[in-house]
């Protein structure tokens, strides 16, 4: 029997509903026109939540359904059977049931269900629960779009409550808004493991927790990417990064030309891949300057960086005082906190100052890939500052990938280049590799071209 | 390497990247270990900008010759409120 919206009511003993949600990219819902379905120990779901669940006995419902008396209170409810339909509706508890079971259930946030039934905490069985308003239903996304999220849920196992996080932020309506590359680049950055997916992750939830998600306030967070470290090197470790073998050779007693002034030193000499890269400890040293690394931690350090980097570097010099520039620099910057931990030259003279704070092998690591990538692209590419067209096919790159590895990334291009490289270098052969290249596509192959290509001379 | 290096323009200019704040200064008043730095074959050339930003924990140092060459690259840690 149909029923009318005005038969529907009039219907005894309705429930108060909220309103129902507005569909965003999408074909409206239609209104509420009857009192809410009870099922027992289920509920009416979305059409496209019924795709996901075992819903039988909720689906094959002609264009209007008349339940079952039952005797209950909301017996004889009507419900229409559209598809796209956001109606609110009531869930009666089975036994075994909690909240959360219920909320995984529904495919609805336990906050909301909680939200919508006050002062529940424990659930008895026959006790009815309102079931909040389900997110409004998205349009289908295209097949290319669909393999895209399907390789990137594809690192989660089934029942990860990542998965399922991320499964519902694919079928938002805000999501379905987007620009297809968008959706592409949103999924790369939020669905992996590493830190800056999982902080990403985190931003979208939140942003789609909240009223009036949008497409373009997800365009806005891809912009933003809010949740990035502010430097590449600040990245939790999560593996170790491939080395080179290396042997050390020494040492030498020397006296040698420091930053900090000629003083006495133990030259050795690091060999990896037929280089040698003499390496210059100061004896010189002042203790109340701070911690030098070791020769060993500056080894592994120039046995992580990349063929094209390493081979740029002329020297390494560890030295034993402070970089005597940083007086200079802490007045005109009226800023005297910091203190100098490693300088990169273009003629490839590395050096490294004491530091307050003992550096872990990660910092050294990070620290000397993206300094010296900066000698790298500035051979590879030119000045940045004054236009050369050889930067254009790394900007280009940058504009397709269209996200950012940290907030330094986004200083300048040089900078954009020497947090890439490091990222790219330190995930090579990690779990994180392949993460990261779905991020940065177009970058870590402009990349690969620079470190194929022949060493740049002087 | 050439032992001569070549004549200085005169200033250098200071620029404060978080503060948007560019100052030039006489290079008669900076130190001389800054006004000049070695190129890449390693002959030095005057420095003419130094520009400088603060990130997180972290402040850089680029120094810049007159092509706009970056002539040296330096990251310096923030000696308190380290762990």
């Amino acid at each position: 029997m149909a029923v009318t919206p005005a038969a529907a009511a009039a219907a005894p003993s309705s429930p108060k509903l909220p309103p129902p949600a507005t569909q965003i990219g999408a074909t409206p819902a239609p209104q509420p026109v009857s009192p809410p379905v009870v099922k027992d120990g289920g509920f009416r779901p979305s059409a496209r939540a019924a795709t996901l669940l075992d819903l039988s006995g909720a689906r094959g419902a002609g264009p209007a359904e008349r339940l079952p008396s039952s005797g209950d209170p909301f017996s004889g409810a009507v419900r229409p059977a559209s598809s796209g339909d956001t109606m609110p509706s009531v869930y009666r508890a089975r036994r075994g049931d909690t909240l959360p079971s219920i909320a995984r259930k529904l495919g609805v946030p336990l906050s909301d269900l909680q939200r919508a039934n006050p002062g529940v905490t424990r659930v008895r069985s026959g006790q009815l629960l309102q079931v909040p308003p389900r997110a409004p239903v998205a349009p289908p996304l295209p097949p290319e779009i669909q393999q895209h999220l399907s390789e990137r849920l594809a690192g989660w196992p089934q029942g990860a409550p990542e998965r399922a996080e991320l499964e519902r932020a694919f079928a938002s309506p805000a999501f379905a808004s987007l620009a297809a590359d968008a959706q592409k680049r949103l999924a790369s950055w939020v669905s992996g493991h590493n830190p800056i997916s999982t902080a990403g992750r985190a931003e979208l939830s939140r942003v789609l927790s909240q009223p009036g998600a949008s497409a373009a306030r997800l365009q806005e967070l891809l912009t933003t990417q809010p949740g990035l470290p502010s430097v590449v090197a600040g990245l939790p470790v999560i593996a170790e990064p491939n080395r080179f073998p290396y042997t050390i050779n020494g040492p030498t007693e020397v006296v040698n030309a420091f930053a900090s002034g000629a003083a006495p030193a133990s030259r050795f000499d690091v060999e990896i891949e037929g280089q040698t890269i003499p390496v210059y400890l100061s004896l010189a040293v002042e203790p109340k300057d701070g911690f030098r690394h070791s020769l060993e931690e500056v080894a592994r350090g120039l046995a992580a960086l990349p063929d094209s980097s390493r081979r740029l570097i002329d020297r390494v010099q560890v030295e034993g005082k402070r970089n005597p520039s940083d007086a200079y620099w802490a007045k005109v910057y009226n800023d005297p906190d910091f203190r100098s931990y490693m300088t990169a030259g273009a003629n490839g003279v590395v050096d490294i100052y004491p530091t307050v704070w003992q550096q872990p092998q990660h910092a050294v690591d990070a620290s000397l890939i993206h300094e010296t990538g900066h000698i790298l692209s500035g051979r590879t590419f030119g000045s940045w500052q004054t236009p050369d067209p050889r930067w254009q096919p790394w900007d280009a790159a940058a504009q397709r990938d269209g996200l950012s590895p940290s907030t330094y990334a986004r200083a300048s291009r040089t900078e954009d280049f020497s947090e890439t490289l490091t990222l790219y270098q330190l995930s090579r052969g990690t779990p994180s590799e392949a993460e990261y290249r779905a991020m940065f596509p177009e970058r870590f192959a402009a990349l690969e071209a620079v470190l194929a290509a022949p060493v740049p001379t002087r | 390497m050439s032992a001569t290096p070549p004549p200085h323009p005169g200033t250098i200019l200071f620029v404060d990247e978080n503060k948007g704040h560019e100052h030039a200064r006489p290079v008669s008043e900076v130190p001389e270990s800054l006004r000049f730095a070695p190129d890449q074959n390693g002959n030095l050339v005057p420095v003419v900008k130094v520009v400088a930003r603060v990130v997180g924990e972290q402040r850089t140092i680029r120094e810049y010759g007159t092509g706009g060459e970056m002539l040296r690259s330096t990251v310096q840690f923030r000696a308190r409120n380290m762990p």
